[in-house]
């Protein structure tokens, strides 16, 4: 019983030591000892960093910038086409975008794939909006209208940056959805659009990787978007088309004696 | 959903939503009209001077305004939580699409087209580059990059010096400089020889020998995901008490 008393007063004075509440919060300042000159009040100190377990295996992030035909980090171009055959996105019929005909028609220049230059043209009196197996069907209609056979494309639903990788190394256009702009254009909104990637360098930018974006939005020479490789993960490329005819891409260069 | 227009200017030229039929938008010259469409039926009428009306069908003379914010992909049609790849219309696997790139996959080095030279028909009529790229074997045409364009076309870039009647071969190294360049479409033995003479700067000693793997391949699959770390730190600390018992 006493033993039980005491244990109880024992809690009970604990609590109250603990929920007192102190009467100098902030520690005073220290006194200054003197004789000579006090000295000056240390800067607050700087907040410590956030543990990184994995070290430095993670590239620091790059900031994505809108720029010309060379990348940040000095590269060229790798599918250069010129400003001239960009081509502006427009609606539909029913007002709905053609972005993804639109990008498709700009990946056909490229790969001189004659049939589907002009696909914009083709949609621009059928209802806007695309989805794979839209693409599909518009293909082969366009080809049947033009009498021509249906060429070699890729039909990629998964956000797959290793075959981009594959695709622009082997001179294609890859045609990708994207959901927001890094560089905060479309004020940073959510949307729902595909542009043509024409630049990927997976070691690029001190190994960050360097992307470009041609954004049909904004077409032009000057208007490329680069990104990193993270980036371009979070505009959700979750849908691709690659035209892969042959012959293929891209131009030759002009000639050199 | 025409409330929510974005409106486009190319050059002059302005859509605006109609005030009297929410379906109906109008193309604007500046401050004129120019006409209207309807978006329910798709068509576009042009002003008539003469009637004080748009009542001329014809074709817009300016791109469609688009939706904001969508810019044409129908995201409820696209399926988050299915992964698929297909061909032409036809399902495959990544490996299918990997291969249709031309190439392997990235990890293990796809073959870099850069470095390929360029093999080019430039002019003359279709039939005649036709004949003329025919007349070059799969193994030349496999190892370069093989275009074919008509006179004029943008790709061929200042330099090119080509006919309209007949079309001519250019043969060029990855970087533009001109290999090989002739008039008509007579491919000679003696050209594919010289197309097949191998490179001059070819070192043996930096060709992979696949009897040791691809070069920058683990030889052991590597277990990936969470499941992958689970399993590799029960191995570590199997391996860890495993030495254990054998210091003790």
């Amino acid at each position: 019983m006493i033993r039980a008393f005491l244990l109880l007063a024992g809690l009970a004075l604990a609590a109250l030591t603990f929920l007192q509440p102190s009467e100098n919060p902030t520690p005073a300042p220290p006194v200054c000892p003197g004789p000579g000159p006090c000295p000056a009040p240390q800067p607050k100190p700087a907040p410590r960093p956030s543990p990184r377990p994995w070290g430095d295996l993670l590239p620091a992030s790059v900031e994505a910038s809108v720029g010309g035909r060379v990348a940040p980090d000095g590269a060229q171009l790798m599918i250069d086409l010129p400003g001239d055959r960009h081509v502006k996105n427009c609606g539909g019929s029913d007002g709905l975008g053609l972005c993804v005909f639109t990008s498709i028609g700009m990946a056909a220049d490229w790969a001189n794939v004659p049939q589907l230059v002009d696909f914009q043209g083709f949609m621009k009196r059928r209802p806007g909006g695309g989805y794979p197996s839209k693409v599909d069907a518009m293909i082969k209609a366009i080809c049947a209208e033009k009498g021509q056979p249906v060429p070699e494309y890729l039909n990629v639903e998964a956000a797959d940056i290793d075959l981009i990788d594959a695709a622009l190394a082997a001179g294609h256009v890859v045609c990708c959805t994207y959901s927001r702009s890094p560089t905060r254009r479309y004020k940073g909104a959510t949307i729902a659009h595909m542009v043509c990637i024409v630049h990927g360098d997976p070691k690029g930018n001190n190994g960050a990787g360097c992307y470009a974006i041609l954004d049909n939005n904004y077409i032009g020479e000057s208007n490329y978007e680069y990104l990193s490789r993270a980036e371009l993960a979070s505009v959700r490329p979750r849908w691709c088309v690659i035209l892969i005819s042959q012959p293929g891409p891209p131009p030759p260069p002009a000639p050199l004696s | 959903m025409y409330a929510l227009l974005l409106l486009i200017t190319s050059g002059m030229w302005t859509w605006s939503p109609a005030p009297h039929d929410p379906h109906v938008l109008r193309l604007w010259d500046g401050n004129t009209l120019a006409g209207e469409y309807c978006t329910s039926t798709g068509v576009y009428r042009a002003w008539n001077g003469l009637s004080g009306r748009c009542d001329v069908v014809a074709e817009p003379p300016a791109c469609l305004p688009v939706s904001a914010n969508n810019f044409g992909v129908e995201t409820g049609k696209l399926r988050p939580l299915i992964t698929r790849y297909r061909l032409s219309g036809m399902p495959v696997s990544r490996d299918v699409a990997f291969e249709a790139l031309k190439g392997r996959p990235v990890a293990a080095g796809v073959p870099d087209r850069r470095s390929q030279r360029w093999i080019t028909a430039a002019g003359g009529s279709e039939q005649q580059r036709k004949q003329l790229l025919d007349a070059l074997p799969a193994d030349v045409k496999g190892s370069s990059r093989v275009q074919s364009y008509p006179a004029g076309h943008w790709a061929l870039r200042p330099g090119f010096a080509v006919r309209q009647d007949v079309p001519t071969l250019y043969v060029q190294t990855p970087s533009g400089g001109v290999i090989h360049r002739h008039e008509g479409t007579d491919v000679t033995p003696e050209l594919i020889s010289a197309l097949r003479e191998p490179d001059p700067k070819y070192d043996p000693k930096l060709s992979p020998d696949l009897r040791k793997g691809w070069p920058g391949l683990p030889r052991v699959p590597v277990p990936v995901g969470a499941a992958g770390v689970v399993l590799a730190g029960v191995a570590a600390a199997g391996a860890g008490s495993g030495r254990k018992k054998k210091g003790e």
